[in-house]
């Protein structure tokens, strides 16, 4: 029920809303492919459905947090954490971020720990919305290095929300 | 306040120091006369922005410049969507 109110929340006419708030949040949903090598676990790869959500703090921090679906060992996995960015003032549609989040995983094999992240986002086409995106995640526990890459649409919930 | 308000608020300031500096400039000119020719260049430059066109192009400059940031969000990162 919690849940509902949270999505219906979220659904809400972007006029009822604040935008100045909600402009801070972005969400989007893709595929990418994920490589996991190294450390105490076996390597591993896979092609990943994708939902991640952010929240600009200010415009150097931001609280991040994804879903992730692995088709070929169907696996979910989440993690949550926080980024320090870097977005090139000349060009707005590239960034870089550097953080720390908490990965969890329904199955074994992955990463299931903190994990120290980078991430480069890069939005190349000024005629469509889609992003290229890839992130290194190195786990602190088990040595595993986790590497995404792959494309994200922006999705557009409320007024001013990419 | 707009933001171009704002930018004309300064314009309209600034332009009230341009004499100013322009004595100052003629006065290093005098006590240093071997680089009254560089001074001379710009004091030129600097008394051709107090016409209208000069405030008018310097308004736009400015405008352009801050213009440049319009719809940049940094919260919005694409970086932050990758993981």
């Amino acid at each position: 029920m919690k849940s509902l109110m949270v999505l219906w929340f979220l659904l809400l006419p972007g006029t009822a809303q604040s935008a100045s708030v909600w402009d801070a949040l972005s969400v989007g949903v893709g595929a990418q492919g994920v490589w996991l090598e190294g450390g105490d676990l076996a390597d591993l790869r896979d092609i990943e459905a994708t939902g991640r959500a952010a929240f600009g703090v200010t415009p150097h921090i931001a609280l991040v947090g994804g879903l992730a679906y692995g088709f070929d060992h169907a696996y979910t996995r989440e993690s949550v954490g926080v980024r320090l960015t870097a977005t090139d003032v000349n060009d707005p549609t590239f960034s870089v971020g550097l953080g720390v989040s908490r990965h969890f995983r329904s199955e074994p094999g992955g990463l299931d720990e903190w994990a120290g992240e980078a991430a480069i986002g890069w939005k190349p086409l000024s005629g469509s919305e889609f992003l290229l995106t890839a992130s290194a995640a190195y786990g602190l526990d088990s040595s595993q290095r986790q590497i995404t890459a792959g494309l994200t649409y922006p999705v557009k919930l409320v007024r001013g929300v990419q | 306040m707009r933001i171009i308000d704002v930018i004309n608020e300064i314009i309209t300031k600034g332009a009230l120091a341009i004499p100013s500096l322009d004595a100052f400039l003629s006065g290093l000119a005098k006590k240093f006369p071997d680089t009254a020719g560089e001074i001379e260049e710009y004091r030129s430059e600097l008394n051709s922005q107090t016409t209208p066109e000069g405030l008018l192009a310097l308004g736009k400059t400015v405008f352009d410049e801050l213009s440049h940031f319009k719809g940049l969000d940094p919260r919005q990162s694409p970086s932050n969507l990758a993981g």
